[in-house]
């Protein structure tokens, strides 16, 4: 939307003016709008002042055409909304500013303004309407007022001055208000955009006349008498009216107070404590041997597939130990664990204890509880129980698994070793106190019942 | 040694023997600071070893210290490519993709043992592919370098991805992720990860930590004592014939020599011993690292880790505890002047609202240390004349601070040190609090979006500057009256609002550029734009705010897996993790007021930019928070009744205002909130008075800042005047004369020099025929301007 027509939707709702608008809010306009309260008119100057009231005091010796021809030639169509609103403001005014034959100008001027639209869209027909159907408007007034509504150009040849001499009241039939609303109004629409408390907006001018009390503010004395106290220039006013009279106009203000800033939270202001030095550090692995930590793989490799010499075995715990952070160098994957734990349990043993702090260890200890139950798992776990803290869960998953391993288990031999493997495991178990019996109660006494020929 | 590896031929042997020895001097000159000649052998060895990517990385640090660290993000480039290729070249190599997974964020233990396995002749060529990719120090180094820009919060990312696989990493470099981490935590306010850490290294420190420098030589016997369980484990292993575990309970359990109450206490000792132990055993074949100073010694980490567990628990305002724990940190250090400790004594008393004491604390600190904490300690003084109210004291220092760290910046070229000690990002947040406060909004935007870089993640700086930019639009509410004619022909025209900010407005202190700001506070805070809509189901949950991060981990195979903060034997340390418990409790309620604030802002501005839709949005959102302030419930009243007026809907906009009204009469308004309600957002804890020598200790009353409890926001009956001020404006516009006569004059008796309260009370004068009554209005408003309109021009 153009500045410009925006301005005009805010203009014609500021007047409260009956506006065909194809109702887009203000508000929808969003944040280009910068304040629903805050915009600034520009001001009429000066001169464009003095030009405009020329025009209108030659309402008493002019045509009113050339006054309109005059008006739209030497105003810039931009003042126009500023203008208009200045001239409504003199119109309405009380005590009357503008002598009769001005008045009739000034009607013409906001008929005209906007008589390019449609007439439905001219804002001040409601305006006009109002003026021709109001009893205390002046009869010839009114009849000039339906004149230029119905679009009659007879009346701008002459002066107003010369209209108002020459009025004959009785020629005229003045319809009710609700008959010219009918003919004017139909198609607009009778809501308001604009924000309610705007919408009861009346003009931001208070007549505040100074002058001795007890006298007659209509006494003509002031006027003829410049030096008297309470006198005043009609001129000067209507100058400085139409030079100040904004389009804002006066309305109920809605008082909305600033939020408050929120307080300083505790801890908000930073307190600044020294830091250690951080600098950047060598790379102390540069070119270095690496050699031992390649042995311990190699080794590890062989040890998934079968046992290894002793003097291998002891190498691999010496370096492991040695060097604690090689378990996590030397190729052991949860997933090969499994085949370390069957061929070399010593080593798996050592391995997952200094794993204990890795973040991998849970996934180790999974594959621990999900491979096939063996003597050497057990043996693993039980290692593991007495030398670190082992997780609860795990160990109570691994006897459970253990015990259903019994019971799946075809072959009777098999069967009767692993039963007893078991008993052992958990004697080991209860005695050292590793597990508590109330927990595991029910799966413990049903393998007891279960394998009880077992001995 | 038994070794099983393949004989490299004789010459591959001699290069490895060549370039170790080389590497050995060039790590030599390199502490000794003699960079040009470090750099000379560098590239002897980078002939050898053409693209070695650890050889090009000692090059590019070493060059970097030569010139002073002039250009440090062409430093971060250079380490970024070397560490982009050590994982391309890790890929290409074609090893196992399991391994290889676990190898690129891992390092060996290798670092001490360079002059120990000089003498070793096992050289196995397959051996070196497989550490070769090690990225872990590149990374560590990238991320210093990121903490001294101040890049906070990138450095903290990339600490993060090193210290979940923290354990294969070598000890030394280990210590400083760890370190670097505590400090970078510390100054974003993780306070979770940063106890993560101090757990960590407390229960690491019972083996790693000790053994540390001591690589072959241990006895086994101890060895096995530190990877035992605390319990005294019975050792009567069933199938065991293992050598190792034969031996569990050693002689003298770490354990059995503290008889310390509480878990907290005895972990302390834990590494109160290993420390010792570590000490007496001379590490025979390590002399070199002895002299090494990026090695932190054991001792010195240990009495680290005791200030960091102070840092972290006073941030998390268990001050009790830091009171404890300060004073054995403080035996811990003997004597030995550590100005980061006298640091956290006064950050402690300064915390206990025991400002004198704080001051005493922070000179003795200065007096004792290097000229580099000056500025902190400035810093810190302004922090504490803030706190007693003193702006204009608390500006000197902020200013003095600021000073303090500019000369070191202009230096040429800048050393690396100095970028770090330049604090100057964090003083500005405090500058700019103080700005705000001195009502000085240009100054204080300028201030907060330098500390920005630093802050950009929390709620509370975009708030600020939202808080600043709505200051500055602050109407000079003036009316002006325009005198116009004289004489029984004067009139007087009222200009409403000319008084606006129209000048061009800078765009960082823009309603405009508050909504902006609004919207990521509201981001940060967890509730998203999309929840701004006007769905009545919807509500912001307060647990829904959370401060802590914690965020899983994916690992190789794609499962996320938890944070492995004490995820195999459990946070050991209870007493900062129920201090975590009860700060993440405080951050939500803070969070909360946090939330209130931003949408109370957010309403108004979006009501001042005309976007009334947006405006109802917030301000019904405000209402419906859980436990909302009745300060801030009143706000979003007003508010969402202007909306509605602004909507045209003025039935809703009175049922806002009508939930205070009681009784008969439509006028009888209750006061909005009480007193008390708006105390609670000034009243910090009063100050701890526990010294009985303390009584000169500045009491809370005598030293608020001038009227600084009567400024914070309207007192209840002003409130109230605002409500019925803007009951008495509903009225008049639905024509309602009489209620509106009554109603604003009663607000104009409770806000006599509100500008729209006088508007509002000259229209409905208007409106009643009562001309007079208006123009005494006028004359009688203090806000008001009356201007010679024409007349001037004359």
């Amino acid at each position: 939307m153009h500045t410009q027509d925006k301005r005009y939707y805010e203009f014609l709702s500021n007047q409260n003016l009956v506006w065909n608008s194809t109702s887009i809010s203000l508000f929808q306009i969003g944040d280009n709008n910068h304040s629903s309260y805050g915009c600034k008119y520009k001001m009429i100057g000066k001169p464009t002042a003095a030009v405009l009231y020329s025009l209108l005091k030659d309402g008493e010796k002019r045509p009113v055409e050339e006054i309109l021809t005059d008006f739209f030639t030497k105003i810039h169509q931009s003042l126009r909304l500023e203008i208009c609103s200045a001239v409504v403001i003199l119109l309405k005014d009380t005590p009357k500013f503008l002598k009769p034959a001005e008045r009739l100008v000034a009607f013409a001027l906001l008929h005209h303004s906007y008589s390019s639209l449609q007439s439905s869209t001219n804002p001040y027909l409601s305006l006009l309407t109002n003026v021709a159907t109001d009893e205390k408007t002046e009869n010839s007034e009114k009849a000039f007022v339906l004149h230029l509504l119905s679009g009659n150009k007879e009346v701008l040849k002459s002066s107003t001055a010369d209209y108002i001499n020459k009025f004959d009241p009785s020629s005229h039939n003045f319809l009710p208000l609700d008959q010219l609303q009918k003919q004017y109004r139909d198609k607009t629409n009778p809501d308001p955009f604009n924000c309610f408390l705007k919408n009861a907006v009346i003009r931001n001018v208070i007549p505040d006349p100074d002058f001795p009390r007890g006298c007659d503010a209509n006494s003509p004395e002031f006027d003829l008498v410049k030096s008297k106290i309470g006198s005043g220039d009609r001129d000067e006013t209507i100058m400085g009216l139409l030079q100040f009279s904004s389009l804002e106009g006066l309305y109920p203000h809605w008082t909305r107070p600033c939020p408050p800033r929120l307080p300083v939270l505790e801890g908000e202001l930073v307190w600044v404590n020294p830091d250690n030095t951080h600098e950047p550090l060598w790379d102390l692995r540069m070119c270095a041997d690496t050699s031992r930590g390649a042995a311990v793989r190699d080794l590890i490799v062989k040890a998934l597939k079968g046992p290894l010499a002793p003097s291998q075995q002891e190498q691999v715990l010496l370096e492991l130990t040695s060097d604690l952070k090689l378990v996590y160098h030397c190729g052991l994957t949860p997933r090969k664990l499994p085949e370390l734990v069957e061929n070399n349990p010593l080593i798996a043993v050592e391995v997952l204890i200094k794993l204990m702090n890795s973040s991998d260890i849970s996934e180790y200890f999974m594959v621990l509880v999900n491979m096939d139950m063996s003597l050497h798992s057990m043996e693993v776990v039980n290692q593991l129980t007495t030398a670190v803290e082992l997780p609860t869960e795990f160990v109570h998953m691994y006897i459970t698994n253990c015990i259903s391993s019994c019971e799946n288990i075809k072959d009777k031999y098999m069967q009767n070793r692993l039963v007893r493997l078991v008993c052992v495991f958990l004697q080991s178990l209860i005695r050292n106190k590793i597990i508590n019996v109330q927990d595991l109660f029910i799966e413990v006494q049903a393998f007891c019942i279960e394998f009880s020929r077992i001995r | 040694m038994d070794s099983l590896s393949v004989a490299s031929s004789a010459s591959d042997a001699d290069l490895i023997s060549v370039t170790q020895t080389l590497a050995k001097d060039a790590y030599v000159l390199f502490q000794l600071g003699k960079y040009a000649d470090c750099v000379k052998v560098l590239n002897q060895i980078l002939d050898k070893k053409a693209d070695d990517p650890k050889v090009l990385h000692n090059i590019a640090i070493v060059e970097n210290f030569q010139d002073g660290f002039s250009n440090p993000k062409r430093f971060l480039e250079a380490l970024d490519n070397l560490k982009k290729r050590s994982e391309r070249l890790a890929h290409s190599s074609g090893e196992n993709a399991e391994v290889l997974d676990n190898r690129i964020k891992s390092v060996g233990n290798k670092g001490n043992n360079v002059v120990a396995n000089l003498a070793s002749t096992i050289n196995n060529p397959q051996g070196i592919a497989a550490d070769d990719f090690d990225v872990s120090v590149a990374m560590f180094n990238i991320a210093v370098i990121l903490y001294h820009l101040h890049e906070y919060e990138k450095c903290f990312s990339i600490l993060e991805r090193l210290y979940q696989n923290i354990e294969p990493i070598d000890e030394r470099v280990a210590r400083h992720v760890c370190l670097l981490l505590l400090d970078v935590s510390l100054v974003c306010h993780h306070a979770s990860r940063a106890a993560d850490v101090i757990n960590y290294l407390e229960r690491v420190g019972g083996n790693n930590l000790v053994n540390q420098g001591d690589s072959g030589n241990i006895p086994q016997q101890q060895l096995t004592n530190l990877v035992t369980k605390s319990t005294s484990a019975p050792s009567n292993a069933m199938l065991s014939s293992d050598p190792i575990n034969s031996d569990t309970n050693g002689p003298e359990s770490p354990l059995s020599l503290t008889p310390e109450e509480t878990l907290f206490e005895t972990l302390i000792s834990t590494l109160d011993v290993s420390g010792a132990q570590n000490l007496t055993r001379p590490s025979n074949d390590l002399s070199k690292s002895q002299t090494d100073e990026s090695f932190i010694s054991t001792p010195d980490l240990r009495l680290k880790v005791h200030l960091y567990k102070v840092w972290i628990l006073i941030l998390t305002r268990n001050l009790k505890a830091a009171k404890r724990e300060v004073k054995m940190a403080m035996n811990i250090a003997r004597g030995k002047d550590y100005s980061l400790a006298l640091f956290l004594k006064s950050q402690l008393e300064y915390a206990r609202n025991n400002h004198r004491k704080a001051i005493k604390l922070l000179m003795a600190s200065v007096s004792q240390t290097e000229t580099g904490t000056s500025a902190l300690y400035y810093n810190n003084l302004g922090c504490i004349y803030y706190q007693l109210g003193k702006y204009q004291t608390s500006a000197v220092f902020f200013s003095k601070a600021l000073g303090n760290s500019s000369p070191q910046r202009k230096e040429i070229p800048m050393k690396l040190l100095n970028f770090s000690q330049d604090k100057s990002v964090l003083f500005s947040y405090n500058c700019g609090l103080l700005y705000l406060a001195s009502g000085k909004p240009v100054l204080a935007v300028r201030c907060f979006q330098q500390a920005g870089s630093v802050f950009f993640k929390r709620s509370l700086l975009w708030l600020r500057i939202a808080e600043c930019c709505i200051m500055f639009s602050e109407k000079k509410a003036d009316i002006n009256v325009q005198i116009i004619g004289r004489g029984k022909w004067r009139q007087l025209v009222i200009e409403c609002w000319n008084s606006r900010n129209l000048v061009q407005v800078d765009p960082n202190l823009s309603l405009k550029f508050a909504k902006s700001c609004l919207l990521n506070a509201l981001h940060l805070l967890d509730c998203l734009d999309e929840n701004l809509n006007l769905d009545p189901n919807f509500n912001i949950q307060g647990s829904n705010l959370k401060t802590g991060q914690g965020l899983g981990q994916v690992n190789s195979n794609g499962e996320a897996k938890e944070t492995k903060v004490g995820n195999s034997s459990g946070s050991p340390n209870l007493l900062l993790q129920s201090s975590i418990n009860e700060y993440e409790g405080l951050c939500g309620k803070e969070n909360q007021m946090i939330l209130q604030a931003v949408l109370a802002d957010l309403a108004f501005v979006y009501l001042e930019l005309g976007n009334a839709v947006k405006a109802l949005a917030a301000a019904r959102c405000l209402l419906r928070l859980p436990e909302c302030s009745r300060v801030y419930i009143f706000l979003g009243n007003i508010y969402a009744a202007e909306a509605y007026c602004l909507l045209n809907q003025p039935k809703q906009a009175s049922e806002h205002l009508s939930s205070y009204i009681s009784g008969q009469n439509s006028n009888n308004t209750e006061l909005p909130y009480s007193q008390e309600d708006r105390d609670v957002w000034q009243t910090r804890k009063a100050v701890d008075l526990d010294e009985p020598n303390s009584n000169n200790t500045p009491t809370f009353d005598q030293t608020l800042p001038q009227g600084s409890s009567d400024s914070w926001f309207m007192k209840p009956e002003e409130a109230r005047g605002v409500l019925l001020a803007d009951m008495a404006a509903m009225s008049a516009a639905e024509g309602d004369m009489e209620r509106a006569h009554e109603a604003v004059t009663m607000a104009l008796s409770l806000i006599p020099d509100n500008p729209e309260v006088v508007l509002t009370a000259i229209y409905i004068d208007l409106v009643r025929g009562k001309t007079q009554d208006a123009v005494l209005k006028l004359k009688q408003c203090s806000r008001v301007r009356f201007l010679p309109g024409t007349l001037a021009e004359k």
